[in-house]
């Protein structure tokens, strides 16, 4: 009896150390968890992939060997869009990611995402983007303004989007009622051919 | 003549059995008639969840696809013009609840459970409830599911309509 009380006080004084060790081991693996969230442009990839269901191109696009999808500039993406386009596809028309570093290189995309290492030469961009059936997509600021067609925003922690439905109805490109219905913002009514 | 005590003649007791038989006739065309109402009431509202489900799926896809709480929200309201549906639970498709509708004075809306996957649909019943589940399907996958709880117009539904 009196050996136990006499070791008890050496116990407890273990503990913290105890607790400490385990926190250590413990505290990489949670930082681990904690990254393993998606990132925003995880979550942008899978929309530019799912903005693909919603969607209808003209003929020659929709009977490509692919659908695919442009990244402009630098690719914010790494491997993730190339990834979930491989898993995914249009019908029987599989999708496929590329990156390209010039607008002249842009020729067979059916959506373009202008990386905001374009901000600088957006309006540039755009103009030779024009007449184009290709729906043109960022998270450029002010980008809707600049004549884009899609707009990712940041509300909440949340993806979201809005559409310019004025400077998609100047292509072939028709949008759906159900993604028109989930954006936050659009500017210009439906105009255009629907599917 | 004076009638033995005991014994009862035999007009009365054919009376007797004619109003036995005539109660008992009586009370099992009331028992079926019953439970006629309560198959057809259950098989109206199943019919309906599911139609209802069904609308809901196809209306919620994009919302599902791109985690729109607040669109999902907007279409499960609509729910409230239909007398029948108590509540409901729209669910992404690896569980996690997106939108839920409740009418007032009704229970909290129905849990996520999993069924057999071959299954696009299931239903559970306890009492006059009814929870209907349905999975959202998007171009061959599923997205989503939906949870509808109704209420049955049972044995209360019958007193109510026949009074």
């Amino acid at each position: 009896m009196t050996r136990t009380l006499t070791r008890l006080p050496r116990k407890r004084r273990r503990l913290p150390a105890w607790i400490a060790a385990v926190g250590m081991l413990l505290l990489p693996g949670m930082a681990r968890a904690a990254q393993s969230g998606p990132t925003q442009y995880d979550v942008e990839a899978a929309y530019l992939v799912r903005f693909t269901e919603f969607l209808r191109f003209p003929p020659e696009v929709a009977s490509a060997p692919s659908l695919n999808i442009c990244v402009l500039g630098e690719d914010p993406f790494r491997d993730e869009l190339k990834r979930l386009s491989a898993a995914d596809r249009v019908g029987r028309q599989p999708i496929q990611a590329h990156s390209t570093q010039t607008v002249n290189d842009l020729k067979g995309c059916a959506i373009v995402f202008l990386s905001s290492s374009e901000s600088a030469q957006l309006d540039q961009d755009l103009k030779m983007l024009e007449g184009k059936d290709l729906l043109t997509v960022s998270d450029i600021p002010k980008f809707l303004d600049r004549g884009g067609m899609i707009q990712f925003l940041v509300e909440q922690d949340h993806v979201r989007f809005a559409i310019n439905m004025n400077a998609v109805n100047r292509t072939r490109i028709g949008i759906s009622s159900e993604l028109i219905k989930v954006a936050r913002h659009v500017i210009g009514g439906p105009g255009g051919s629907t599917p | 003549m004076k009638r033995r005590q005991g014994y009862t003649s035999i007009g009365a007791k054919l009376t007797r059995m004619s109003i036995l038989v005539g109660a008992t006739a009586l009370m099992l065309a009331f028992v079926s008639f019953v439970a006629l109402y309560i198959l057809s009431s259950r098989e109206d509202l199943l019919v309906s969840l599911h139609t209802q489900a069904q609308i809901i799926g196809s209306n919620t896809s994009s919302a599902l696809l791109f985690d729109d709480a607040e669109s999902a929200q907007s279409t499960l309201a609509a729910l409230s013009n239909s007398p029948n549906i108590e509540s409901a639970t729209l669910a992404k498709g690896d569980g996690k609840v997106l939108a839920t509708y409740q009418r007032p004075g009704a229970i909290a809306p129905p849990e996520v459970r999993m069924w057999a996957e071959e299954r696009s649909s299931h239903t559970w019943a306890r009492g006059e409830k009814v929870v209907l589940a349905h999975k959202i399907i998007f171009n061959g996958r599923v997205i989503g599911m939906i949870f509808i709880r109704g209420e049955m117009t049972g044995c209360g539904g019958v007193w109510r309509s026949t009074a």
